[in-house]
């Protein structure tokens, strides 16, 4: 059995899920000669908790709710499947948040991939939705790969912490941020930051996405 | 004598606030902050004022052991054993016997050894949320009988002092402390305290050394110079914010929770 199994393994390319279900029947099919039945529920499952979970280290476990440019209500969860370019900005600021815009907009054309883009406003204040759907429509960005959040302080404050994004609202209206796009692969988890927007920088985001793109495949 | 000059000065904010404190329904456990200015410590080389800070409730104690077990036996991947890596180091909790035991640990010492993520999340259970900076040092910054204790002699020395002492193993029983003019306890000796925005100390620039690597970061215009060096235990808060990042606990970190009116 075991053979006919490793012979199906090697004949046709099997992608991560059924390499998952490969592992997680082969360990059921092992146990079920050697343990007594009531033990088969509960052997995959050892197996599954030995290997560390993506999931734990998913920045999709927060329990936020945001508002994109179309005003839809939508949680970081529904990000997950597709690999993620992701900054904080905010849609007033002049300096370098159409630069950062402008370097994911290079790391996904040069990836050459689909891949999603997503901006959380730090400035919930003004960044309403319509105020990020203009700004959407002014920066040529297409909604479907696009979201543009925004969302509660203290949430906005909690995805900083876990980007190691800085920011402070200065007295004059204007924000003091770090200038940092992180690329998370499809569960969420941070595979890569580029800080800074040089083209070097962005080259290396670029490598990042495209192994990622290429692992998927 | 003292205490009538006191009175007098303060006397038409604080009459406002007497009105206002009667009138409105203060959570249990919080008390009333009225509103005022908070003068940034790192403010904008000179050219701004202040923070305006409106009225909020404010937990009367930092929260206690026993407040926090209630949070952790309701919500289980807050517990130690099931906490996420990003929202904790290995840290947290340590010092309870076990994920809903805590052990030797008095029930109403503050809790400690909590992250950000968890003291975030305990304050949105509680339908409330974390102070900020401003809230809190404003808070802090109350004497015994007006809200600017820095007009009250001696009071910046005995803050400095109760900010320098060794923590005390095992901590006491939070509330133990006189209250001070808004009948807040324990900010200062007795533990640190988380604040909703601990990590914009950072953005700032002051307390790490490299600004010119840092400027490189960041738009906006960068803030360097302090307004008042004369409050150094207000310096000692601002570098131990910009020291810690939001997953870290240690033994001597708790926090308190605040409601907007």
């Amino acid at each position: 059995m075991l053979r006919t199994l490793g012979r199906t393994l090697g004949s046709e390319p099997l992608d991560r899920c059924s390499m998952r279900c490969f592992i997680v029947i082969l360990t059921f099919l092992l146990t079920s000669c050697t343990e007594p039945t009531h033990e088969h529920v509960e052997t995959p499952m050892v197996l599954e908790s030995d290997t560390p979970l993506a999931g734990e280290y998913s920045i999709y476990q927060v329990e936020s709710t945001w508002i994109n440019q179309t005003g839809a209500e939508v949680t970081l969860e529904a990000l997950a499947g597709r690999i993620q370019i992701v900054a904080m900005t905010y849609t007033s600021c002049e300096m370098s948040c159409p630069r950062i815009v402008a370097a994911m907009k290079d790391i996904e054309r040069q990836a050459g991939g689909k891949v999603g883009l997503v901006l959380i406003s730090i400035d919930p204040e003004r960044d309403s939705p319509p105020t990020l759907a203009a700004y959407s429509e002014k920066m040529g960005l297409e909604e479907s790969a696009w979201n543009l959040l925004t969302g509660a302080p203290d949430d906005i404050l909690e995805i900083a912490a876990l980007l190691g994004v800085g920011y402070q609202k200065m007295p004059d209206g204007e924000f003091a941020h770090s200038n940092i796009i992180t690329i998370l692969n499809e569960e969420g988890v941070i595979v890569h930051q580029q800080n800074g927007i040089a083209v070097d920088l962005t080259a290396e985001s670029v490598r990042a996405v495209q192994e990622l793109l290429e692992n998927a495949k | 004598m003292w205490v009538m000059i006191g009175m007098l000065t303060a006397l038409p904010s604080a009459s406002l606030f007497a009105r206002q404190k009667a009138r409105t329904v203060v959570p249990k456990g919080m008390v009333l902050v009225g509103s005022g200015v908070y003068k940034a410590l790192y403010d904008n080389g000179g050219k701004f004022d202040g923070v305006d800070v409106p009225s909020f409730f404010i937990d009367e104690n930092p929260v206690t052991n026993a407040e926090f077990l209630t949070f952790v036996t309701q919500n289980p991947k807050w517990r130690r054993s099931k906490i996420s890596p990003l929202f904790a180091e290995s840290t947290y909790l340590a010092n309870w016997a076990g994920d809903v035991n805590l052990g030797k640990l008095g029930p109403n010492e503050p809790v400690t050894n909590v992250s950000w993520f968890a003291a975030k999340s305990y304050a949105k259970w509680k339908g409330n949320r974390l102070p900020t900076v401003a809230e809190w040092e404003y808070v802090a910054g109350a004497g015994t009988r007006s809200a600017r204790g820095k007009d009250e002699p001696g009071f910046e020395k005995r803050v400095l002092i109760l900010t320098n002492q060794p923590t005390p193993k095992p901590l006491p029983d939070v509330g133990q402390s006189s209250p001070n003019y808004w009948g807040v306890r324990d900010l200062h000796g007795l533990v640190w305290e988380w604040v909703l925005n601990f990590n914009s100390a950072l953005v700032t620039g002051e307390s790490r050394a490299d600004a010119n690597l840092e400027r490189k970061l960041f738009c906006g215009s960068g803030v360097v110079g302090a307004s008042d060096f004369t409050d150094y235990a207000a310096f000692m808060r601002f570098a131990f914010r910009g020291s810690v990042n939001a997953s870290y606990s240690g033994a001597n970190l708790g926090f308190r929770t605040v409601r907007s009116m």
